[in-house]
């Protein structure tokens, strides 16, 4: 059965706050907990400045931790947002009170709640617990230097334990968690100076770096091979074109770290047709692109925009783009290459550019 | 018949597509596009009877304005411009100055002919004719395609009749006569 968030033990009811003062007790009361639809009955209600105890401990006022075999049932005011009374049906007579609070709603019932109602108001009026924490932030501007010090050593031992927490068993048991990446370094200090190996330039690549070779020309034929690898990954999903600042982000996010910059990428790219490689740098209205060269632009348009663009619907190109989860900018390149094909119109208006199939070159 | 039926569910068709309501970047797609407008624009102008119009007048015809979406879109003066320049080209329009322009509901060819026809048809050949009696005479009618144009259409037709050897055209006075050969 779920316990009411209200429940507490006798040790937790008896710790009374600083300046609390117990302010009157109403016997034969009920305490209701909405979320639970839980009702208790029989209970005694004491009203304090800080609190609303709800027990069935004939003797509250000299309680002790413990009193376990009681129920305690305790509602802080400082948590109680609004207070509202409830009439009976046929009288004028309060019938129960509901308190919704921080911690849910509750409600209390019994038997002339007029008195008990005064009495919960005017503590809340009064806000003792505030007076309590102002005393005690202003006991902490005047504690002094010494205990200023003190707090400073505090906290230079908690970040002493956790270091030597981290580092237990010290730097020599770290390495011994290292081996393996240990032997692999030690692997390419042994080999790398013997020239061309494939295995260890395949196992840099994968951690994002590359053998700074001799001259730059040869880096860059190395970065161009590594950038057409990913461009051949990516032109299946990208349609055959993919924009510069594509390559430089997909690039970039394999290495992770030291981060080839879009010139040394483009670079790279206008090493491509030297290198046989079937992909060239072309620039569309200033973007710069990586294209294939297999890139067939009746083909492209069949497979992409032709699916979705038609004489009586206009797409915009933020339309097109979605639906092709393709960016906006790659998506204008290819319309723009639709349209001096012939194949789509433009329509041009207030609202916007929108794209229709061709009607008028098929008269 | 079935041509011209086709012809005007054509244009029906593309007054009512979005693009055809700017002109294309396209070379081959916008030659087709200003066409079909000097085409549609020549239809109104005949089905209206219009013989004088200038550039101002024609940006509020309705025929260039597409109410599809909310907002209309119209062609603005410098699209209409080009669509009257084509159509300049064709000689189905003259201008008379940067803004204005008049109307050849009929080309100066056919109306030739159909001048050269009605004179058979009512034995003129060989007698002399003004350009008024041709157009307003008591030998002509409505059903005829030169009634009541104006003389400058009429003396360009008898000019093409001269040239073809079918007509001399006098003048005299600033006014002009022909004799039918």
């Amino acid at each position: 059965m779920q316990q009411s968030l209200f429940f507490l033990s006798a040790e937790m009811t008896a710790m009374t706050q600083f300046n609390e003062k117990t302010l009157f007790i109403y016997q034969n009361m009920q305490f209701l907990d909405k979320k639970l639809k839980m009702k208790v009955p029989k209970l005694n209600l004491v009203i304090t400045t800080h609190r609303l105890i709800f027990t069935n401990n004939p003797n509250i006022e000299q309680l002790k931790t413990n009193d376990a075999q009681f129920v305690y049932l305790v509602v802080p005011l400082q948590h109680i947002k609004t207070v509202q009374t409830k009439t009976g049906f046929l009288s004028s007579q309060i019938d129960h009170i509901n308190f919704e609070t921080n911690l849910g709603d509750v409600s209390l019932y019994g038997d002339n709640l007029e008195g008990p109602l005064l009495q919960i108001k005017g503590s809340m009026e009064k806000k003792e617990w505030l007076k309590v924490q102002e005393q005690q932030q202003t006991q902490s501007v005047y504690r002094g230097l010494k205990s200023e010090l003190d707090k400073k050593e505090k906290q230079t031992q908690q970040t002493i334990e956790t270091v030597q927490s981290t580092f237990k068993g010290g730097f020599e048991e770290l390495f011994k968690n290292a081996s393996e990446l240990k032997e692999i370094s030690q692997y390419i200090k042994q080999n790398i100076k013997k020239g061309e190996n494939n295995e260890i330039d395949e196992i840099l690549s994968k951690i994002g770096q590359s053998r700074l070779d001799k001259t730059e020309d040869q880096f860059y034929e190395k970065l161009a091979e590594q950038v057409y690898k990913l461009c051949v990954e990516l032109f299946p999903k990208m349609g055959g074109i993919i924009s510069l600042l594509d390559v430089y982000y997909y690039f970039n996010k394999k290495r992770n770290q030291n981060l080839v910059s879009p010139e040394e990428i483009l670079k790279a790219g206008l090493q491509f047709q030297k290198l046989n490689y079937q992909a060239k740098i072309e620039r569309y209205d200033g973007i710069s692109v990586f294209e294939s060269t297999q890139y067939n632009i009746d083909k492209d348009y069949e497979n992409t925009l032709g699916k979705f663009i038609s004489y009586e619907v206009g797409l915009t190109a933020e339309q097109l783009a979605k639906k092709l989860g393709i960016s906006v900018m790659i998506c204008k390149i290819k319309l723009r290459n639709a349209i001096n094909q012939g194949k789509v119109c433009v329509d041009n208006r207030i609202e916007g550019t929108r794209y229709f199939q061709n009607l008028i070159i098929n008269i | 018949m079935q041509d011209a039926q086709d012809k005007l569910e054509l244009h029906q068709k593309l007054l009512k597509y979005p693009p055809f309501y700017t002109l294309q970047d396209h070379k081959e797609t916008r030659k087709k596009q200003i066409t079909q407008w000097s085409e549609i624009v020549h239809l109104y102008f005949q089905s209206h009877k219009i013989l004088e119009t200038s550039i101002s007048e024609m940006l509020n015809v309705p025929i260039f304005q597409d109410q599809s979406s909310g907002i209309i879109k119209k062609l603005d003066a410098s699209e209409i411009r080009e669509i009257l320049n084509q159509m300049a080209q064709l000689g189905s329009i003259e201008w008379k100055n940067d803004q204005n322009f008049s109307v050849n509901l009929v080309s100066p060819f056919e109306l030739a002919d159909a001048i050269y026809a009605w004179a058979k048809e009512k034995k003129l050949i060989g007698y002399t004719e003004t350009l008024k009696g041709i157009t307003e005479g008591s030998q002509t009618d409505q059903t005829k395609k030169f009634y009541n144009l104006p003389q400058e259409q009429i003396l360009k037709a008898c000019l093409i009749l001269e040239e073809t050897g079918r007509c001399q055209v006098y003048e005299f006075d600033g006014l002009y006569s022909i004799k039918l050969i």
